[in-house]
């Protein structure tokens, strides 16, 4: 029975990995090898080449072919600015509506939950032209401040769902206690409530960076040069004159991915609180 | 001077009233119990004279100053919870410290330090001082838990069920100890509890409460001799009262219970209306049993032993009249054995109310 399991668990790990494996391999790969039948999984030849191109592409033909900086660092920065804020202000803003949501008596509670919850319920495809149409009137369009607020406004459901839900788990005696020890509520919020919420925060925070790490219709069509963020860059880049080059989106894809995983690795402990936050409780 | 009192006061919950046109003054100095069963609006009233809740109508007053509005962190009470709420991110010194750490307050930390070291010397939990609070255990955390009201002066101490998570050899010990703290600091306790022997093990005086109304406030005594309602006189009985319905028919009370026809009581109480029903009770340890019938028999019939059920110290015999099932409370082992029929008498208090059992009517 235990070898059972065993073999299932590897095979199920290896379904997953698998991708991942032929991504990060791929990206070492050159151009033939990475088409070559039988296809080649560790004896290959390893180049760094992908990683060069990702960030210094060939302008010009021929004799004129010259390496000069590529787009993908500039996109890289305009992801990270954007999914730091973002997630900062939904996470922010999530922490307090979800508290005040818990604890007090708020007029048409469950229909403004409901309403909260429905921003989430039409796909991006819908929306994403009338929001594009807004954008230009407004004059958010390819602007950082545009881009932070539809994220926030997107992750805020999500967080405020969350958040209610991890404050509903803290009695509000805590509060109380605090209160008759001589605080005020925001003081009590701060001091008691908020640390014993920080794997939920914590929680919360890495699903709303990865949605905005991630995003992909949203920053195609409403962003340009200045604020293109990591994926429509790479998907842009799929298709070149000289066809798709599969190392290429590879190596830029792994640097993508990395600040997610390390992230996600450092605050593991956190996030499986979080997500068993009140379902298995000590 | 610090004195607790509620004028008046309801508290409501959407469409249920929790605490109904509530009146009591509390004064410095004492230690008074509120006792009732759960859900009869305990909580609540202790919550209202913290603060924590603002009652729809009626006054709170704190040494004669209308509070009624007033935030609990200016109300300068000290409110033990039943769950003790320990700060879980924080140590056992830490928390100890966080009521003497408040803006309000601008205690020097060197005095906090060593109002932190006296409280836990007073309650001897000098060696946890450094602990993480989810390491200790109920007895220890429920210290704590004082501590945190302790380290301060406050006007009064609320406690709501302190005792109630602890294991029965520890609470009794725990109520000696408090009893010994209220002396020693001599400030006034509100304690709050739904255990009638914890109430009169600590009380100066008592308030019973029953569906968020108050049914007598006494002295422990008062309560015990002289209950104003058939629940009262219910709830502080164990085993539980004995009482029936009877009904006077021309001078002599006959039983009015199904399954008791034709059982007349031996009642002296002639003030009583005739063709009125009355509840007739006494306590378990008012009932005595012999074997020949006297002019003071309860009733014209034997009565069988049902049930012996020895305690170590005392034990419990329940009777059958006809339908009737009575406790006798007495102390020793047992006296009597399954079966045998033996003639009762009262032997001191009983309590005669009227029909609905809401008053106590003198006899």
């Amino acid at each position: 029975m235990k070898i059972f399991l065993t073999i299932l668990i590897i095979l199920i790990v290896a379904i997953y990995i698998f991708p991942l494996f032929w991504m990060v391999s791929s990206s070492f790969k050159t151009r033939v090898e990475i088409f070559s039948m039988p296809p080649k999984f560790f004896n290959f030849e390893v180049t760094f080449k992908n990683f060069r191109r990702v960030f210094y592409k060939i302008a010009g033909w021929g004799k004129f072919a010259k390496e000069v900086p590529s787009e993908f660092p500039r996109a890289l920065l305009n992801s990270s600015i954007i999914t730091i804020l973002s997630t900062l202000l939904a996470v922010t803003l999530g922490t307090l509506s979800g508290y005040a949501f818990s604890r007090f008596e708020i007029p048409g509670k469950s229909d403004l939950l409901f309403f909260i919850l429905s921003t989430r319920m039409l796909p991006a495809m819908v929306i994403v032209v009338p929001v594009f149409i807004m954008y230009k009137t407004l004059g958010l369009f390819n602007t950082y401040l545009g881009m932070v607020i539809l994220y926030t406004v997107f992750n805020l459901s999500f967080s405020v769902w969350m958040m209610k839900g991890f404050m509903d788990e803290i009695p509000k005696e805590y509060e109380e206690a605090a209160m008759c020890d001589g605080y005020t509520r925001f003081q009590a919020f701060r001091k008691i409530i908020l640390p014993q919420t920080y794997a939920g925060i914590a929680a919360t925070a890495v699903f709303c960076g990865i949605m905005a790490w991630n995003e992909y219709v949203f920053a195609l069509i409403l962003t340009s040069e200045e604020t293109k963020t990591v994926p429509p860059t790479i998907a842009g880049n799929v298709l070149k004159t000289t066809g798709v080059n599969w190392g290429e989106v590879a190596a830029a894809s792994l640097i993508f991915l990395a600040p997610v995983l390390i992230f996600t690795f450092l605050v593991r402990k956190h996030l499986l609180r979080g997500v068993t936050f009140g379902t298995i409780k000590g | 001077m610090s004195s607790l009192e509620f004028k008046n006061v309801t508290k409501r919950f959407k469409n249920v009233t929790a605490i109904d046109r509530i009146n009591f003054r509390i004064e410095h100095g004492e230690f008074v119990v509120m006792l009732g069963p759960t859900g009869a609006g305990k909580t609540t009233t202790l919550k209202v004279a913290a603060g924590i809740y603002h009652p729809e109508e009626g006054e709170v007053y704190l040494d004669d100053h209308p509070v009624t509005h007033v935030h609990p962190a200016l109300r300068d009470v000290a409110f033990v919870f039943q769950n003790y709420i320990l700060y879980p991110n924080m140590t056992v010194e830490e928390n100890l410290a966080f009521p003497l750490k408040s803006r309000l307050r601008n205690i020097d930390e060197e005095k906090i330090d060593e109002t932190v070291k006296r409280v836990a010397k007073l309650l001897h939990i000098e060696h946890l001082l450094h602990r993480t609070t989810e390491r200790l255990s109920g007895g220890e955390q429920q210290r704590v838990a004082l501590g945190r009201a302790l380290v301060r002066k406050p006007r009064i101490f609320l406690m709501d069920e302190p005792l109630s998570n602890l294991d029965a050899k520890l609470r009794e010990e725990m109520r000696t100890e408090l009893k010994r703290i209220h002396r020693e600091i001599g400030e006034t306790f509100f304690f709050v509890t739904h255990d009638y022997v914890e109430a009169f093990s600590m009380a100066d005086r008592i308030i019973i409460l029953n569906h968020g109304k108050i049914e007598q406030i006494g002295t422990p005594d008062e309560i015990y001799t002289n209950p104003s309602s058939l629940f009262v006189a219910n709830f502080v009985s164990s085993p539980p009262l004995n009482y029936f319905t009877i009904k006077k028919e021309s001078g002599v009370f006959v039983v009015d219970e199904e399954g008791c026809e034709s059982l007349t009581c031996n009642i002296k109480a002639d003030t009583l209306q005739d063709g009125k029903r009355y509840i007739f009770s006494f306590r378990p340890e008012n009932l005595a049993s012999s074997l020949k019938k006297s002019d003071d028999t309860l009733f014209d019939v034997p009565a069988e032993v049902y049930v012996v059920e020895d305690l170590g110290t005392y034990s419990v015999i329940t009777f059958k009249v006809n339908g009737l099932l009575l406790r006798q409370k007495h102390l020793g082992p047992p006296s009597a054995k399954i079966g045998e029929k033996l003639w009762l008498k009262l032997d001191g208090n009983f309590f005669i109310f009227d029909e609905t059992g809401k008053k106590r009517v003198r006899e």
